[in-house]
């Protein structure tokens, strides 16, 4: 069955990009075919990880310039994955950024059929897995793609703004979409496991309370952590969430 | 008449009311309101049955109450009220293709270069 998976967080700054890239290496690692797409269009960051020289954006995508198979680029080679990975990337050129920040509401309403077209075009393309990575907070590029997933993995940093944030968000956007949704918690403090956030808490399930680790952020900004050290206490993390989304989803 | 019947002409006669509102109409002002097309946060903003509809719309891109309402579990004349609703806020398009009628979400702007 073909998932399409929203990585999104209420806030900034909650490792949003490290979860979905890793988590895309998981999935091909496992076999499947796994399409990667960063939506983040106000504040990109997968091109500074996948050097693809590229001159097709997904912004070319949301004009209407082009179809979503033209843009992305396969990165399987000597990454060590049975399956496949693809990337699809945001122009992280401050004009792309002030072009696409600038459109209204008419033009956003336009954008979700394109994601919706998209995501269909990768399916057909043979992916098994579709990650979008988007933006922080409820804004009109990241809720484009929390409408088109079927699962929303939503990350929440340990303090009282990003989870009072976190359940308004839940029941104030991805309930009302109808979303399949599960928690992860990252960047925990020692202290954040003594009362760490229940399961009823935003009535979704907790997939994981990752700690915080120093090395995650040095080892997450080239590479992929869940492939190069597997048995990492982070990369063990997402394998565990990867499994938890499937029992979810079955 | 049987009631299946009625009920059939008057949902012809509402279909064809549809047309010629549509047609009398501006494209996209209705009441005096502008409207929009139908953007995420505004499908945030629906009751919970409409947003159902138009959730699902937008999946199918264009479909007939039918094939809406076999996604939805409604009835299918339930769901052809709420999508004539949608119709009349300005958010769906309502055409016809041979004696069938279809729906699908009103992109009243093409996406500028």
């Amino acid at each position: 069955m073909v998932i399409t998976i929203a990585v999104h967080s209420c806030k900034g700054g909650t490792g949003k990009t490290s979860i979905a890239l890793n988590l895309a290496g998981a999935y091909a690692a496992s076999g499947k075919n796994v399409c990667l797409i960063d939506l983040d269009s106000k504040a990109p960051s997968l091109s500074s990880i996948f050097n693809t020289r590229s001159n097709k954006w997904v912004n070319d995508v949301l004009f209407g310039k082009c179809n979503i198979t033209d843009v992305i680029h396969d990165v399987s080679d000597g990454i060590g994955v049975s399956g496949k990975l693809y990337v699809g990337l945001s122009d992280p050129n401050i004009i792309a950024i002030r072009d696409i920040s600038s459109k209204d509401r008419k033009w956003q309403a336009k954008a979700l059929q394109v994601i919706m077209d998209a995501k269909k075009d990768l399916i057909n393309a043979g992916m098994d897995v579709i990650i979008f990575d988007t933006g922080p907070g409820v804004d009109f590029s990241s809720i484009n793609a929390v409408a088109t997933a079927d699962y929303v993995l939503v990350i929440v940093k340990p303090n009282k703004m990003c989870i009072i944030g976190t359940g308004q968000i839940i029941n104030g956007v991805y309930k009302l979409l109808g979303k399949n949704c599960g928690v992860v918690e990252n960047m925990c403090h020692e202290t954040h496991f003594l009362n760490p956030i229940s399961n009823t808490q935003f009535g979704v399930p907790v997939l994981a309370s990752i700690p915080c680790m120093c090395d995650v952020q040095l080892k997450t900004d080239a590479d992929i952590l869940a492939l190069n050290e597997p048995n990492h206490p982070f990369s063990e993390s997402i394998f565990k969430i990867m499994g938890q989304i499937s029992e979810q989803s079955d | 008449m049987d009631l299946e019947i009625l009920y059939e002409k008057l949902q012809q006669i509402e279909d064809k009311l549809d047309c010629l509102l549509q047609e009398r109409t501006p494209r996209n002002i209705i009441d005096g309101d502008i409207l929009e097309s139908l953007d995420v946060m505004t499908l945030l903003s629906l009751p919970d049955h409409l947003r159902t509809s138009a959730s699902t719309l937008f999946e199918l891109q264009k479909a007939s109450a039918e094939e809406v309402s076999n996604v939805t579990n409604k009835e299918r004349a339930v769901e052809s009220n709420y999508l004539n609703q949608l119709v009349r806020m300005g958010h769906v398009d309502k055409f016809r293709e041979g004696r069938k009628v279809y729906f699908r979400i009103n992109n009243i702007s093409e996406i500028s270069k």
